[in-house]
């Protein structure tokens, strides 16, 4: 991989993450870089802390108040190709804003309780986007983005909850990508498909990493050695180590991460 | 869209019909040389050989990479293992192929022209082995009809049972020979030494080819 | 074999008194249905109560019922969300959960007095208003309940969704979260309706009745309910007569309500 093509876009520095009430960080000191249009895997055993340091990436966790942060987590901003810690944001209207710039894929599909095209509509109309004829054109460039256009284009205005899971997952990746974001975050996007849906969500998301820059949680090593060009190996809330998926599962350094990829793990 | 595995397979055949292609050179223009006995021309025989162990080597970590990596099972594994055992074999060829003409030294303007009427004979096995080299690199491409990778293999094998034919009918003229003058010939003893050594490439090609047959049918390696 | 004894006997005794339930339930509705049709006529529907007809007592009660709906809904939605949404486990939250939860199950009659003293004494007359109002008190705590128990339903992933496409609070809980618990929240709001319609303590200081057909709220206020407790006391045949078929009514009205509430659940789980 050639160097010169690695742009950072995210910097996590010396994080420490505790969540409300809890006696000790769950996130100690973590240090990761994340780059542009590649796709960085987070691997590690149960509570090893992945999605907790993936939900740190776009302040989901302030959704529940009491989340003490340390540290920082630069993003970068396009415009003026600075850094600027993330973790600064205090007012409503500033986690909005970043969130529309690193958007979030659960590992259970979240379809809202309203019509498929309503469902990719919703992001673009909170941001203020209100012409019908460039909705529309959005809409549909989005489910075509997410590969699941033909399925759904003649049903647009019926519920999204009658589509099957893996196309419910789909629907919830488009309404994503509608709002064109840097960085798409997956928490787990395949663990409760099956494995063809989970084929065509991994395909989609090596395609997506032309535009868009890619962070995946999964418990699922072969996914991350198919997927991902990045990896990081966590456990109990360290990183204990970051490199190129290949050095990672080829020769890992850590006798740790040997250890847990060789499947010799407790 | 090609599955990676698919893709990576792609790409190691390709690269192991290139080093069977350059030996395929190499021993054309061995034949070349061989034929007027013209040993200034020797030297331009090993150029084409000199990348092959580099070119081995990275097909071998391309094969590691993608067993850590990408979990080929079945055909893809097959074929993948294969092809790791195949590149080693053609490393053993590209030695066989450098000594034998360090050995040929001996076909030179100056040698006998008896010596040089066995190396012309000789040069029958060569020509096989370029045969068989022609059809390995048919079989590696040939991913789809079963029938004709079988069949290709037979023509391989017809290929090997001629060199074999060829090199007794030499050793029986030579001794023949050794027996009418009454006396051991040492350079003769040599010459016979060096045609069957070079007979270990076309046996080496039979190796290959029954990995193929693993690969691509199935059975045991 | 001890065992299979014991069953026998367990699940004879519980069929028995199952039997005993139901058939005390059938006696009931049989009673009501052969007193009730009987005593039904055309004018029952067409006259007031002072004509003998209950056609006052109808309009009256559902007019009650439905402005106490109109402030009990708001009021109970908004808090239910506050509660579920906004009470982020607070003590302040458990212990207005659990007074409402108390509120539900408190003596009807002890609401009508507390609005009479509200909303009767310092006018000097029974009115309309102060029986919405108890009417209203009733309903508050069960759909606050019920909307805070659909809300809980919600998983919170879909939150999650709605805030990482960059929605605020305030526009999740509305346009997503709601939505979802849209069915919950209705049938909490049909079945606290339903529980209303056929109160009769809470009216019975604070609109009274009236013979008459009014829809002057500033007075007092013609109610089925409370009449059914008046003509079933008086002595001539005829008000008893009416106050079968008014009972009749009743029931049948309430059974319709849970009905229409079923109905309109039926695809939920």
């Amino acid at each position: 991989m050639e160097k010169q093509d690695l742009k950072a876009v995210m910097d996590v520095k010396d994080l420490f993450f505790t969540y409300p009430g809890a006696p000790e960080p769950t996130l100690k000191k973590n240090n990761l870089t994340i780059y542009k249009n590649k796709i960085t895997a987070l691997i590690g055993p149960s509570g090893c802390g992945k999605s907790t340091l993936l939900r740190a990436m776009n302040r989901i966790h302030d959704l529940y108040p009491g989340a003490q942060y340390e540290g920082k987590i630069d993003l970068l901003n396009p415009e003026t190709d600075k850094m600027e810690n993330l973790l600064d944001l205090q007012k409503e209207d500033e986690l909005i804003g970043l969130r529309q710039r690193v958007g979030m894929i659960f590992q259970k599909p979240t379809p809202f309780p309203m019509s498929i095209y309503d469902n990719v509509a919703y992001g673009l109309k909170l941001s203020g986007l209100k012409n019908k004829s460039e909705l529309d054109g959005r809409v549909e460039k989005a489910l075509k983005d997410a590969a699941i256009w033909k399925e759904a284009k003649d049903r647009l205005k019926e519920s999204a909850l009658g589509l099957s899971g893996g196309q419910q997952q789909r629907l919830c990746i488009a309404r994503s990508v509608a709002l064109k974001p840097e960085i798409l975050l997956f928490d787990e996007p395949t663990s409760a498909l099956d494995p063809i849906s989970t084929g065509a969500i991994e395909e989609l998301i090596t395609e997506l990493k032309k535009d868009i820059t890619v962070a995946i949680v999964t418990h699922n090593m072969q996914q991350a050695s198919r997927l991902s060009d990045y990896t990081t190996f966590m456990y109990l809330g360290d990183i204990i180590e970051f490199d190129e998926t290949e050095k990672i599962f080829v020769n890992p350094s850590v006798k740790l991460t040997e250890e847990y990829i060789t499947g010799r793990f407790g | 869209m090609l599955s990676k595995n698919e893709e990576k397979l792609v790409e190691v055949r390709a690269r192991t019909v290139e080093i069977l292609e350059d030996l395929t050179i190499s021993q054309k223009l061995a034949l070349q040389a061989l034929e007027v006995c013209d040993s200034k021309s020797f030297g331009q025989v090993k150029v084409p050989l000199k990348s092959i162990n580099k070119k081995a080597d990275d097909i071998d970590n391309l094969i590691l990479t993608v067993c850590a990596l990408y979990s080929p099972e079945a055909k893809d594994l097959r074929e993948m293992i294969a092809f790791l055992k195949i590149t080693s074999s053609l490393q053993r060829i590209a030695t066989n192929e450098k000594n034998y003409m360090k050995n040929m030294a001996i076909c030179n303007s100056e040698s006998d022209e008896e010596i040089k009427r066995v190396i012309k004979e000789s040069l029958s096995i060569n020509r096989c082995t370029i045969k068989a080299l022609e059809y390995t690199i048919e079989m590696i491409h040939e991913t789809e009809d079963d029938d004709k990778l079988s069949e290709l293999a037979a023509r391989i094998n017809v290929e090997y049972s001629k060199t074999d034919d060829i090199y007794s009918m030499i050793e029986k003229d030579l001794l023949q020979k050794m027996h009418k003058d009454h006396q051991v010939n040492e350079e003769y003893i040599n010459l016979m030494k060096y045609i069957r050594k070079n007979l270990k490439i076309i046996d080496r090609l039979e190796d290959i080819v029954s990995r193929l047959i693993f690969a691509r049918i199935g059975g045991k390696l | 074999m001890n065992r299979l004894v014991l069953n026998k006997v367990v699940l004879t005794l519980s069929t028995i008194s199952a039997l005993i339930g139901i058939g005390f339930l059938f006696w009931i509705l049989i009673t009501l249905s052969y007193k009730g049709i009987a005593s039904i006529q055309l004018s029952t529907f067409t006259n007031d109560l002072v004509e003998g007809g209950i056609r006052n007592l109808l309009v009256g009660q559902f007019t009650m019922a439905l402005m106490a709906t109109f402030i009990a809904v708001p009021l109970g939605v908004l808090a239910g969300i506050y509660l579920r949404e906004y009470g982020e486990n607070s003590r302040m939250t458990s212990i207005i959960r659990s007074l409402s939860d108390v509120m539900t199950s408190a003596p009807s009659i002890v609401i009508g007095v507390f609005v009479f003293a509200l909303m009767v004494e310092p006018f000097g007359t029974y009115n309309g208003w102060a029986g919405v109002v108890a009417l209203a008190i009733m309903m508050v705590p069960i759909i606050i309940g019920t909307t805070d128990n659909m809300l809980a339903l919600v998983p919170k992933e879909l939150r999650e969704a709605g805030i990482a496409l960059g929605g605020s609070k305030k526009q999740v809980i509305m346009q997503i979260v709601l939505k979802a618990a849209k069915v919950g929240v209705t049938t909490g709001i049909l079945l606290s309706f339903a529980r209303i319609i056929g109160e009769t303590a809470p009216l019975l200081f604070t609109s009274a009745n009236n013979q008459f057909f009014s829809m002057d709220l500033t007075d007092q206020f013609p109610s089925l309910t409370v009449s059914i407790y008046n003509l079933a006391t008086y002595p001539d045949e005829a008000s008893r007569e009416l106050a079968w078929a008014a009972s009749f009514i009743l029931t049948a009205i309430v059974l319709f309500i849970n009905l229409v509430g079923r109905y309109v659940t039926r695809h939920k789980q």
